[in-house]
């Protein structure tokens, strides 16, 4: 079994980072060297986490002021946070380097699917307004996609990265044909269900299946 | 009827109403520090429109912000005239944010039809001489703004930030909060000038101040400094040729510019066509292809120059007409080696075919 251990990988994101972002996965273990005000200042997430009121950022602070009075941080020395075991370690590493301001680490075409997983990303950090303009450059080429069967989750993609029109054209084609099963919400595309609600809020299945009924009166 | 509007749309109307009666007034132009308005913006406003009388309404404001909506600065602007509709004939509409730029342009589009007379200032670039001084000169504007103290002006670039970068010229006293470690990383230059011992610890409210040199535009500096920090929801997503020029000079000092990709591109590509076509006005785009390694613009510009340039009191200039008058010189920041290289591709064919003809 220890020749299946995950692959360690430290990426440098930030040269002079003062906090690491653990993220676990099935195959790699990375490990990325991140800057905590720029996370703070690009991430409501990282804001609050890395505030003084939640215990990261005490620990933060508390490393800080230790970092001050030590001639030089070893690697103990900064704060670790763990990033949710779905996350792509690509995507992150790529909104990492986003938040970063490092450009020349970005691609300029990701496919569809690697696009779904920064949006996943940027969702949970609620960071997709620092994506400016890379979400642009990646979901113009794509944009055609949206309609097609299979690429249901669009509907997420355009509202992460507020693609208005977008957004409104396929909330009208799911309206007819979006269902609720087992309490889940789903379209029907051709015949088969298309489960949707792994992360969309609940605001927008509330109004999914308000709409026909809101329709009706 | 209650009154729908914000807040800030209500202070809007109130400052271009007492902007409107000061002036109507005609008695006392210096308008005290009220509203967010300082006395050294109306004093420069004042210069700038010195044949203002009370039939036109000026509305300069630091209030045309990110957080206003375009509609809500139309709305305001249109209440005024609709208050004031007796008197009103021009609007003059200025600011100096470096964010208001194209939204001066689309207010000005939108008032087009309910004005007779409608002119935009943008003063986002007040270090350097503007295009149109109204009637008097910048030595004087800069004299009557060196009356009062340099304006104060404070940004949020890293609202966490270690560091206050403070940049002083003789009309602005701009600050700005920024992450050293964030700076270091991305620029040689910063790095070199902020040494390790400088990076104050992060979240412990210590903070460095560093002044940096008085040699470029405060607005482009903030513009770049927004992008090194990834803070991209005030840029623009198109910037006047000018406002270009300077961003390059910024980047070109800090040795930046290739972390303004894909801002860079986006802002370049309404200007390309330049590259290869002589337009005045747009000599500064050889330094802007330079800056940002645009090797076909950089290319073709190259060569266009060595067409149109000459030698006069042994300075590389450019003809802007056939008459060779009014020549223009190449941008100050350009390296003598461009120079070198565009003077070569004029005289060195010329030197290759008078000397093979020797052999």
């Amino acid at each position: 079994m220890s020749d299946r251990e995950p692959k360690a990988v430290r990426l440098d994101i930030c040269t002079y980072g003062d906090m690491k972002i653990a993220l676990k996965t099935s195959t790699v273990n990375v490990t990325y060297h991140v800057s905590s005000i720029q996370l703070r200042c690009c991430s409501p997430y990282f804001r609050a986490m890395l505030g003084p009121h939640y215990a990261e950022g005490g620990k933060l602070r508390r490393m800080a002021a230790t970092a001050a009075t030590m001639p030089s941080g070893s690697e103990d020395s900064l704060l670790e946070v763990t990033a949710e075991d779905e996350f792509d370690p690509v995507a992150l590493a790529t909104v990492l380097y986003v938040l970063h301001s490092r450009p020349e680490n970005v691609p300029r075409s990701i496919t569809s699917e690697n696009l779904l997983e920064i949006a996943i990303i940027c969702n949970f950090y609620d960071c997709a307004e620092a994506m400016r303009p890379w979400d642009e450059l990646w979901i113009t080429p794509l944009r055609d996609l949206a309609a097609k069967p299979g690429y249901e989750y669009w509907l997420f993609i355009s509202w992460v990265f507020k693609e208005g029109g977008l957004f409104e054209q396929l909330s009208k084609k799911f309206s007819t044909s979006g269902v609720i099963v087992e309490g889940e919400f789903g379209v029907m595309v051709e015949g088969e269900l298309v489960r949707m609600d792994c992360h969309l809020p609940q605001g927008i299945i509330g109004m999914y299946t308000l709409y026909p009924l809101s329709g009706a009166t | 009827m209650a009154d729908q509007r914000s807040t800030i749309g209500e202070d809007f109307v109130h400052v271009c109403n007492d902007i409107y009666n000061k002036y109507n007034d005609d008695r006392d132009t210096s308008i005290k520090c009220q509203h967010n308005l300082k006395p050294c913006d109306n004093v420069i406003f004042a210069e700038l429109h010195k044949g203002f009388r009370s039939r036109n309404l000026l509305v300069t404001d630091s209030k045309l912000q990110a957080h206003l909506t375009l509609d809500s600065i139309l709305k305001d602007i249109e209440s005024v005239l609709r208050a004031t509709s007796q008197c009103i004939q021009s609007v003059k509409i200025g600011s100096y944010r470096h964010h208001d730029c194209c939204k001066l342009n689309e207010i000005v589009q939108s008032l087009q039809q309910k004005v007779a007379n409608i002119e935009s200032l943008h003063l986002a670039t007040f270090s350097r001489r503007p295009e149109r001084t109204y009637g008097c000169t910048w030595d004087q504007i800069l004299q009557k703004a060196g009356a009062y103290p340099p304006m104060p002006s404070f940004l949020y670039i890293c609202p966490y930030g270690d560091m206050d970068i403070v940049l002083k010229s003789p009309v602005i006293d701009a600050t700005y909060r920024v992450s050293s470690r964030q700076l270091r990383a991305r620029s040689p230059v910063f790095c070199d000038l902020i040494s390790p011992q400088a990076v104050a610890p992060a979240h412990t409210g210590q903070r460095h101040k560093l002044e940096v040199e008085n040699v470029h535009d405060c607005t482009a500096l903030a513009v770049v400094l927004y992008i090194l920090h990834a803070q991209v929801e005030k840029l623009p997503e198109r910037i006047l040729f000018d406002n270009l020029v300077e961003i390059a000079v910024v980047c070109d000092y800090y040795r930046c510019a290739s972390a303004l990709m894909p801002w860079d591109e986006e802002w370049m590509k309404h200007w390309t066509r330049y590259a290869d076509t002589f337009a005045p006005g747009y000599e500064d785009g050889l330094f802007v292809w330079w800056v940002f390694e645009v090797e076909g613009c950089f290319r073709q510009a190259t060569k266009l120059f060595a067409g149109k340039g000459f030698f006069q009191d042994d300075e590389f200039m450019v003809a802007v007409n056939d008459e060779h008058k009014n020549p223009k010189k190449l941008h100050p920041s350009i390296p003598q080696a461009i120079i070198g290289m565009v003077t070569y591709s004029k005289f060195g064919g010329l030197h290759n075919h008078i000397y093979a003809q020797i052999q």
